[in-house]
């Protein structure tokens, strides 16, 4: 009771001004009977067919479709229980606040019973958790309902589609703006003893634990509002997250050679291995490729000169600034030093230089190990050259390796895959979130960001003719959702200026038009964009049977 | 402690003659066959009902609006009514709590609570024998902590001078249930104060 106000000697009202703000009783039973006539004690006025006939009517009063109006006059039942609908949407000149586009179709029920006295925690498919106190309902006098069952009717409002055809508006009205909500979870619960409708007492709380999708503290709780034709605020929902870890299932385990076997069976597996070998075998060839980094020479250290005329040996051109310094432990023998070589032969024995004289004559002949060494500018140069050709020499390795580490992980992944191995080891982990906060009241709930429509409103293009099957189609029929953001914008999509819509995500236009519905796919969509001229086409429509063939063939993920 | 030794103001709409209740009843059968004969009992408890509704929320606006739609209520659900030998009244006012509760539920106003000092001296004279002054910034703090089935007696008996009789029908309570509940409400009230 914390917002409790006290009003201590505050004016007294009397009797005559409680009369002048008071209805006479013949403006009171009007209104009363302009409600509640065709209705009253008729719980079905809320279920389907209640909604069919104000469904109907709806389109007669404001589509001004002569076709339906044909139709609707053949049927008595429609018009008798439709009359009274009219005369109240003719004097508001406004369509019912939940307003589902498809006759018949909505989001299905989940039922399930709670006893009265005890209370109790009923679970539905997807997992979410109501819980009930004991003495949790009252009926519609405000009595307690002390034995018996209700029937706790349940669904969830989960994604787009979900959102259109239930015809819950996902706008929200704060101080003259109008937001566009984006979703993490929206429920509808309502309870029957009975086939009547039930409340929750004022003293109970119910408990929710929705299983959302969507993570995010960025939500707060609204109660959907059809008399003030808004959304109520209700603070903020309690977000956990939760993970699951499903055990692994039991496989068999499989000797190496088996499990070669199944490897060899899988075709992406085998493209994988022989691309890892041309790999493997492209980096053993860099690296016994790799540049060796010039010597500077070394003052005093014995060395091997050579006089030579280039135009007899071409090939040593490249080694004339070289200097061939005797390796460690070389010595040369004097005599040695004396003789007219006539030949001379260069060769690489492993990492060393092997300089091999031969005098022709004689056939004496004499090797050297020697490391080629540079000096002063000619090291300079050497080493400058080394190092640029280091760098591309460590680019490509660098590149040759990175490549190989990525086919290997993914051949690890696709061994995995097959063998079940992560699985063995890990199980499955799964991630859920859960939305949790407590009702008062039954009614429709949402978790909810409300958002600037310019949010999701980063391209446009115009709007001139919305067609299908070659006739014109009212852009109300349109519903416009994309699958980055958790709503759909309808009539306040489509205005004058074109069709508002985000770059990002997979975007649809779904056209719902009596009981059909065309769907414009992302492809298709961005072809109408970016030709921009105005032409919105939708072909042929295909009949809406139920609810899952909807879900079946629009899919937005 | 004898929680029924205040004088109270007699509720002039409650105390009626058997008479005058059977009468009623036969308003009540009317209505129940034929909605538009409802008249008679709108206009006879519409100020009984708004000022139920106006010392909760303390708007006229909004306790028009609230008393409206508790006719509208009483009228769709008349048929349910059954008749007990007690004013039609009582069957009102707790359609008329049911109402008004729904509405700072949906948190669009805010809970009032409307009384005078004498009302407040009355509740203290009842909790503790010496009259202090200093207690009425203190009581209204305690107030504040009440449940609201228990700050609810408080009003109805205290702030409203309603009988025990018809708080209990109003709260579908038995009429010594509804005493032992306030004694209670009382001793809670005195345990928390402190001076």
């Amino acid at each position: 009771m914390s917002d409790l106000k006290f009003n201590i000697d505050g004016k007294d009202i009397s009797s005559d001004e409680i009369k002048s703000g008071k209805k006479d009783f013949n403006t009171f039973y009007n209104d009363y009977a302009s409600k509640t006539k065709p209705f009253y004690q008729k719980g079905w006025f809320w279920g389907g067919a209640g909604l069919a006939s104000l469904a109907i009517m709806a389109t007669v009063l404001f589509n001004n479709n002569t076709t339906v109006v044909a139709e609707a006059k053949q049927n008595n039942t429609i018009i008798s229980n439709a009359t009274n609908v009219s005369v109240s949407a003719q004097k508001t000149d406004i369509l019912p606040f939940v307003n589902p586009p498809i006759d018949g179709i909505n989001v299905p029920w989940e039922k399930m019973l709670v006893d009265a006295a005890k209370g109790g925690i009923v679970i539905n498919k997807r997992g979410s958790k109501l819980s009930f106190p004991k003495m949790a309902f009252i009926d519609s006098l405000g009595s307690p309902i002390k034995e018996g069952k209700v029937e706790i009717r349940y669904r969830e409002f989960m994604d787009q589609i979900d959102q259109v055809v239930s015809g819950i508006p996902m706008t929200y009205d704060s101080a003259g703006t109008t937001y566009q909500f984006l979703s993490a979870g929206m429920v509808e619960v309502k309870g029957y003893l009975n086939n009547q409708e039930v409340a929750i007492s004022p003293q109970k709380k119910v408990d929710i634990d929705l299983v959302s999708n969507i993570p995010g503290t960025e939500y707060n709780l609204y109660k959907l509002n059809p008399v003030e034709r808004n959304w109520d605020c209700l603070g903020k929902d309690k977000v956990v997250e939760e993970k699951v870890i499903t055990p692994a299932p039991v496989k068999e385990i499989l000797s190496p050679e088996q499990e070669v076997a199944e490897l060899q069976k899988v075709p992406e597996f085998n493209k994988l291995e022989k691309k890892h070998v041309n790999i493997l075998s492209q980096i053993k060839e860099l690296e016994e490729a790799e540049p060796k980094a010039p010597i500077e020479s070394t003052e005093g250290k014995p060395e091997m000169e050579m006089e030579y005329d280039l135009k007899e040996f071409p090939e040593l051109k490249g080694l004339a600034k070289v200097k061939f310094e005797l390796s460690e432990n070389q010595k040369i023998n004097a005599s040695d030093t004396r003789v007219d070589w006539s030949d001379i032969k260069i060769e690489k024995i492993d990492d060393q230089f092997q300089i091999t004289c031969t005098e022709i004559e004689t056939g004496y002949s004499k090797s050297y190990f020697v490391d080629p060494t540079y000096e002063g500018q000619n090291y300079v140069e050497a080493k400058s050259k080394f190092d640029t050709t280091f760098e591309a020499y460590s680019k490509d390795l660098n590149e040759r390796k990175t490549e190989e580490r990525k086919v290997a992980r993914k051949i690890k992944r696709v061994r995995n895959k097959v063998l079940g191995l992560d699985i063995r080891q890990e199980g499955i982990a799964k991630t859920y979130i859960h939305r949790i906060f407590a009702l008062n009241s039954f009614g429709t709930f949402n978790c909810d960001s409300p958002s600037q429509v310019e949010l999701f409103s980063s391209g446009s293009t115009k709007v001139n003719d919305i067609t299908y099957n070659g006739k014109l189609s009212a852009s109300e029929n349109v519903f416009y959702v994309n699958s980055k953001y958790n709503t759909y914008l309808n009539k306040q999509l489509i205005a004058k200026k074109g069709l508002t819509f985000s770059r990002k995500g997979n975007n649809f236009l779904i056209l719902i038009k009596g009981g059909e519905f065309g769907v414009i796919k992302p492809k298709n969509f961005k072809k109408i964009t970016q030709k921009g001229d105005g032409a919105i086409t939708f072909g042929s429509l295909t009949e809406i049977k139920s609810y899952s063939q909807l879900k079946k063939q629009i899919v937005l993920f | 402690m004898q929680a029924t030794t205040i004088s109270m103001n007699i509720n002039p709409r409650y105390h009626q003659s058997t008479a005058e209740i059977t009468s009623e009843q036969d308003h009540v059968e009317a209505a129940k066959k034929d909605p538009s004969k409802f008249g008679f009992l709108y206009d006879k408890y519409y100020d009984s009902v708004f000022r139920f509704v106006f010392q909760r929320t303390g708007d006229e606006h909004t306790a028009h609006d609230i008393t409206s739609e508790v006719f509208f209520k009483a009228l769709k659900n008349i048929h349910k009514y059954e008749f007990r030998g007690l004013p039609f009244s009582s069957w009102l006012l707790r359609v008329a709590q049911n109402e008004t509760m729904k509405v700072f539920r949906n948190n669009t106003k805010s809970r009032v609570v409307k009384l005078k000092s004498d009302h407040l001296e009355n509740l203290i004279d009842e909790i503790e024998e010496n009259h202090l002054e200093e207690f009425k910034p203190q009581l209204l703090n305690v107030l504040k902590e009440l449940k609201e089935s228990d700050l609810q007696l408080i009003e109805m008996r205290f702030f409203e001078g309603r009988a025990f009789k018809e708080i209990a029908e109003i709260t579908e309570k038995k009429e010594s249930a509804v005493k032992m509940k306030l004694y209670r409400v009382l001793e809670k009230l005195k345990g928390k104060i402190t001076i």
